[in-house]
Protein backbone atom coordinates (compact mmCIF):
# COMPACT_ATOMS: atom_id res chain seq x y z
CA UNK A 1 0.00 0.00 0.00
CA UNK A 2 1.30 3.38 -1.01
CA UNK A 3 2.33 5.95 2.18
CA UNK A 4 -0.58 8.48 0.81
CA UNK A 5 -3.46 5.99 0.75
CA UNK A 6 -2.01 4.71 4.64
CA UNK A 7 -2.30 8.06 5.52
CA UNK A 8 -6.05 8.42 4.58
CA UNK A 9 -6.90 5.43 5.91
CA UNK A 10 -5.36 5.64 9.17
CA UNK A 11 -6.93 9.61 8.96
CA UNK A 12 -10.47 8.07 8.33
CA UNK A 13 -10.29 5.38 10.80
CA UNK A 14 -9.11 7.87 13.66
CA UNK A 15 -11.89 9.60 13.07
CA UNK A 16 -14.81 6.99 12.43
CA UNK A 17 -13.11 4.99 15.25
CA UNK A 18 -13.14 6.59 18.66
CA UNK A 19 -15.99 5.44 20.22
CA UNK A 20 -14.14 1.47 20.09
CA UNK A 21 -10.93 2.87 21.15
CA UNK A 22 -11.50 5.30 23.92
CA UNK A 23 -7.80 7.47 24.77
CA UNK A 24 -8.94 7.08 28.47
CA UNK A 25 -10.05 3.37 29.07
CA UNK A 26 -10.56 4.51 32.83
CA UNK A 27 -12.75 7.74 31.84
CA UNK A 28 -15.25 5.23 30.02
CA UNK A 29 -15.63 3.26 33.39
CA UNK A 30 -16.93 5.69 35.68
CA UNK A 31 -19.49 5.30 37.71
CA UNK A 32 -21.37 8.48 37.25
CA UNK A 33 -21.59 12.02 36.25
CA UNK A 34 -19.71 13.31 38.68
CA UNK A 35 -16.67 10.69 38.75
CA UNK A 36 -16.73 11.29 34.43
CA UNK A 37 -16.25 14.76 35.19
CA UNK A 38 -13.55 14.49 37.52
CA UNK A 39 -11.60 12.32 35.33
CA UNK A 40 -11.89 14.64 32.65
CA UNK A 41 -10.94 17.39 34.78
CA UNK A 42 -7.89 15.89 35.69
CA UNK A 43 -7.00 14.10 32.52
CA UNK A 44 -7.30 17.74 31.39
CA UNK A 45 -5.18 19.55 34.81
CA UNK A 46 -2.04 16.55 34.09
CA UNK A 47 -2.11 17.10 30.50
CA UNK A 48 -1.52 21.24 30.84
CA UNK A 49 0.66 21.28 33.53
CA UNK A 50 3.47 20.17 32.39
CA UNK A 51 3.43 22.63 29.54
CA UNK A 52 2.28 25.14 31.61
CA UNK A 53 5.64 24.84 33.54
CA UNK A 54 7.78 24.44 30.78
CA UNK A 55 6.26 27.69 28.85
CA UNK A 56 6.58 29.19 32.62
CA UNK A 57 10.48 28.34 32.56
CA UNK A 58 10.63 29.39 29.00
CA UNK A 59 9.25 32.97 29.58
CA UNK A 60 11.33 32.95 32.68
CA UNK A 61 14.58 32.70 30.56
CA UNK A 62 13.81 34.95 27.91
CA UNK A 63 12.63 37.31 30.54
CA UNK A 64 15.85 37.32 32.43
CA UNK A 65 17.87 37.43 28.89
CA UNK A 66 16.11 40.59 28.13
CA UNK A 67 16.73 41.92 31.47
CA UNK A 68 20.52 40.91 31.74
CA UNK A 69 20.32 43.02 28.03
CA UNK A 70 18.92 45.81 29.22
CA UNK A 71 21.80 45.93 32.34
CA UNK A 72 24.09 45.50 29.81
CA UNK A 73 22.66 48.37 27.40
CA UNK A 74 23.07 51.10 30.38
CA UNK A 75 26.72 49.70 31.55
CA UNK A 76 27.69 50.78 28.10
CA UNK A 77 27.35 54.48 28.05
CA UNK A 78 28.92 56.20 26.07
CA UNK A 79 31.85 58.22 27.25
CA UNK A 80 31.69 62.30 28.33
CA UNK A 81 33.81 63.64 25.91
CA UNK A 82 33.57 67.02 27.84
CA UNK A 83 35.57 64.76 30.71
CA UNK A 84 39.39 65.95 30.75
CA UNK A 85 41.74 63.35 31.88
CA UNK A 86 44.49 65.35 34.53
CA UNK A 87 47.22 63.37 35.16
CA UNK A 88 49.33 64.81 38.43
CA UNK A 89 52.78 64.40 39.21
CA UNK A 90 53.12 61.57 41.77
CA UNK A 91 54.27 62.99 44.98
CA UNK B 1 21.00 27.22 30.51
CA UNK B 2 23.39 29.77 29.14
CA UNK B 3 22.47 32.64 26.80
CA UNK B 4 25.76 32.79 24.22
CA UNK B 5 25.55 36.46 24.53
CA UNK B 6 27.76 38.37 21.43
CA UNK B 7 28.87 41.15 23.65
CA UNK B 8 32.09 41.73 21.04
CA UNK B 9 33.40 44.90 21.92
CA UNK B 10 33.26 46.63 18.24
CA UNK B 11 36.57 48.80 19.18
CA UNK B 12 38.72 45.87 20.72
CA UNK B 13 37.21 42.84 18.56
CA UNK B 14 37.22 40.49 21.85
CA UNK B 15 35.97 37.07 21.48
CA UNK B 16 31.73 36.54 22.37
CA UNK B 17 31.17 36.56 26.10
CA UNK B 18 29.20 34.18 28.01
CA UNK B 19 26.91 34.89 30.44
CA UNK B 20 24.69 32.77 32.54
CA UNK B 21 20.73 33.21 32.73
CA UNK B 22 20.88 31.91 36.19
CA UNK B 23 22.78 30.09 38.02
CA UNK B 24 23.27 25.93 37.59
CA UNK B 25 22.09 25.43 40.77
CA UNK B 26 18.81 27.20 40.40
CA UNK B 27 17.83 25.63 36.87
CA UNK B 28 19.18 22.44 38.47
CA UNK B 29 16.32 23.19 41.19
CA UNK B 30 13.85 24.30 39.28
CA UNK B 31 13.95 20.95 36.94
CA UNK B 32 13.50 19.18 40.28
CA UNK B 33 10.75 21.13 41.66
CA UNK B 34 8.56 20.85 38.25
CA UNK B 35 9.13 16.91 38.75
CA UNK B 36 7.65 17.40 42.25
CA UNK B 37 4.78 19.36 41.20
CA UNK B 38 4.13 16.42 38.90
CA UNK B 39 4.30 13.95 41.82
CA UNK B 40 2.36 16.32 43.86
CA UNK B 41 -0.66 17.13 40.85
CA UNK B 42 -0.73 12.77 39.91
CA UNK B 43 -1.92 12.38 44.02
CA UNK B 44 -3.81 15.12 44.27
CA UNK B 45 -6.02 13.98 41.21
CA UNK B 46 -6.39 10.42 42.08
CA UNK B 47 -7.33 11.52 45.78
CA UNK B 48 -9.93 14.08 44.06
CA UNK B 49 -10.97 10.60 41.59
CA UNK B 50 -11.47 8.89 44.63
CA UNK B 51 -13.03 11.39 47.01
CA UNK B 52 -15.64 11.81 44.29
CA UNK B 53 -16.01 8.30 43.55
CA UNK B 54 -17.13 8.16 47.09
CA UNK B 55 -20.89 7.60 47.77
CA UNK B 56 -22.11 9.79 50.61
CA UNK B 57 -19.76 12.69 52.50
CA UNK B 58 -16.41 12.86 52.86
CA UNK B 59 -14.52 11.79 54.72
CA UNK B 60 -17.09 8.59 55.46
CA UNK B 61 -19.06 8.37 58.60
CA UNK B 62 -17.22 6.90 61.23
CA UNK B 63 -13.91 8.19 60.63
CA UNK B 64 -11.94 11.23 62.45
CA UNK B 65 -12.37 14.77 61.68
CA UNK B 66 -9.00 16.60 60.38
CA UNK B 67 -7.98 19.50 62.34
CA UNK B 68 -8.87 21.96 60.25
CA UNK B 69 -8.98 24.97 62.66
CA UNK B 70 -5.14 24.31 64.16
CA UNK B 71 -4.23 23.19 60.69
CA UNK B 72 -5.16 26.63 59.35
CA UNK B 73 -2.63 28.34 62.10
CA UNK B 74 0.19 26.06 61.04
CA UNK B 75 -0.57 27.17 57.61
CA UNK B 76 0.14 30.40 58.58
CA UNK B 77 3.47 29.76 60.13
CA UNK B 78 4.53 27.93 57.46
CA UNK B 79 3.80 30.89 55.20
CA UNK B 80 5.37 33.22 57.65
CA UNK B 81 8.98 31.33 57.30
CA UNK B 82 8.39 31.68 53.53
CA UNK B 83 7.81 35.81 54.29
CA UNK B 84 10.98 35.45 56.62
CA UNK B 85 12.68 34.09 53.81
CA UNK B 86 11.69 36.44 51.44
CA UNK B 87 13.41 38.97 53.53
CA UNK B 88 16.48 37.63 54.50
CA UNK B 89 17.14 37.53 50.84
CA UNK B 90 16.70 41.01 50.46
CA UNK B 91 18.59 41.70 53.63
CA UNK B 92 21.51 39.30 52.15
CA UNK B 93 21.74 41.61 49.37
CA UNK B 94 22.33 44.54 51.27
CA UNK B 95 24.72 42.99 54.10
CA UNK B 96 24.82 39.48 54.12
CA UNK B 97 25.75 39.00 57.63
CA UNK B 98 22.68 40.23 59.08
CA UNK B 99 20.30 38.09 57.03
CA UNK B 100 21.38 35.42 59.67
CA UNK B 101 18.44 35.97 62.03
CA UNK B 102 15.77 36.02 59.06
CA UNK B 103 17.18 32.94 57.63
CA UNK B 104 17.14 31.10 61.23
CA UNK B 105 13.55 32.25 61.96
CA UNK B 106 12.67 31.16 58.77
CA UNK B 107 14.29 27.56 59.70
CA UNK B 108 12.51 27.92 62.95
CA UNK B 109 9.12 28.80 62.04
CA UNK B 110 9.48 25.54 59.26
CA UNK B 111 10.06 23.62 62.02
CA UNK B 112 7.46 24.26 64.18
CA UNK B 113 5.24 23.19 61.29
CA UNK B 114 6.39 19.86 60.85
CA UNK B 115 6.54 19.59 64.43
CA UNK B 116 2.91 20.53 64.77
CA UNK B 117 2.17 18.25 62.15
CA UNK B 118 3.57 15.45 63.69
CA UNK B 119 1.91 16.08 66.88
CA UNK B 120 -1.50 15.67 64.81
CA UNK B 121 -0.44 12.78 63.43
CA UNK B 122 -0.01 11.45 66.27
CA UNK B 123 -3.86 12.22 67.86
CA UNK B 124 -5.04 11.12 64.71
CA UNK B 125 -3.59 7.60 65.05
CA UNK B 126 -5.03 7.27 68.49
CA UNK B 127 -8.33 8.60 67.31
CA UNK B 128 -8.16 5.32 64.66
CA UNK B 129 -6.91 7.30 61.15
CA UNK B 130 -4.25 4.70 59.77
CA UNK B 131 -2.98 4.21 56.27
CA UNK B 132 -5.00 1.10 56.49
CA UNK B 133 -8.35 2.55 58.00
CA UNK B 134 -9.60 3.56 54.16
CA UNK B 135 -9.21 6.05 51.11
CA UNK B 136 -9.57 8.82 53.71
CA UNK B 137 -6.22 7.61 55.63
CA UNK B 138 -4.17 6.64 53.17
CA UNK B 139 -4.86 9.59 50.59
CA UNK B 140 -4.09 11.94 54.09
CA UNK B 141 -1.19 9.78 55.01
CA UNK B 142 0.21 9.81 51.53
CA UNK B 143 -0.46 13.63 50.76
CA UNK B 144 0.72 15.25 53.44
CA UNK B 145 3.39 12.62 54.63
CA UNK B 146 4.62 13.40 50.92
CA UNK B 147 4.71 17.06 51.76
CA UNK B 148 6.18 16.71 55.47
CA UNK B 149 9.15 14.62 53.82
CA UNK B 150 9.79 17.98 51.76
CA UNK B 151 9.42 19.95 54.45
CA UNK B 152 12.03 18.25 56.37
CA UNK B 153 14.23 18.22 53.17
CA UNK B 154 13.80 22.08 52.91
CA UNK B 155 14.93 22.29 56.59
CA UNK B 156 18.28 20.68 55.97
CA UNK B 157 18.99 22.82 53.26
CA UNK B 158 18.09 25.74 55.57
CA UNK B 159 20.03 24.28 57.62
CA UNK B 160 23.19 24.16 55.66
CA UNK B 161 22.60 27.86 53.96
CA UNK B 162 22.51 28.90 57.17
CA UNK B 163 25.70 27.34 58.20
CA UNK B 164 27.64 28.23 55.11
CA UNK B 165 26.29 32.01 56.08
CA UNK B 166 27.62 31.87 59.58
CA UNK B 167 30.93 30.85 57.35
CA UNK B 168 30.23 33.57 55.18
CA UNK B 169 30.54 30.78 52.59
CA UNK B 170 27.25 31.12 51.38
CA UNK B 171 27.06 31.72 47.57
CA UNK B 172 24.38 33.40 45.51
CA UNK B 173 23.64 30.31 43.43
CA UNK B 174 23.15 27.84 46.38
CA UNK B 175 20.75 30.78 48.34
CA UNK B 176 18.91 31.05 45.02
CA UNK B 177 18.45 26.89 44.72
CA UNK B 178 17.38 27.15 48.55
CA UNK B 179 14.83 30.19 48.60
CA UNK B 180 13.64 27.75 44.85
CA UNK B 181 12.97 24.78 47.24
CA UNK B 182 11.40 26.27 50.19
CA UNK B 183 8.67 28.74 48.07
CA UNK B 184 7.92 25.34 46.44
CA UNK B 185 7.48 24.05 49.93
CA UNK B 186 5.46 26.55 51.46
CA UNK B 187 3.63 27.65 48.66
CA UNK B 188 2.61 23.91 47.63
CA UNK B 189 0.99 23.44 51.43
CA UNK B 190 -2.37 25.80 51.33
CA UNK B 191 -3.06 24.02 48.18
CA UNK B 192 -2.67 20.76 49.88
CA UNK B 193 -5.09 22.09 52.75
CA UNK B 194 -7.43 23.31 51.04
CA UNK B 195 -7.42 20.02 48.92
CA UNK B 196 -7.28 17.13 51.57
CA UNK B 197 -8.43 19.05 54.79
CA UNK B 198 -11.47 21.49 53.51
Amino acid sequence: MKPKALAVLSAVAVFCLPALALACPVCGAAQNDANQRAFVGSTIFLSLLPLAMMGGLAAWGLWRVRKQAEERKSEDVPRDSSVQLRLEPRP
Amino acid sequence: MTQAVMDLDRRSGISPRRVPVAPNAVIGMLIFVVAEVMFFAALMSAFTITKISTLGPWPPPGQPRLPIEATAVNTGVLLASGIALFFARRQHALVPRKALRLLGASALLGATFVTVQGYEWVQLVREGLTLRSGPHGGFFYLIVGAHALHVLAGLMVLGLALRKLQRDELSPGYFAATRVFWYFVVLLWPIVYFRVYL
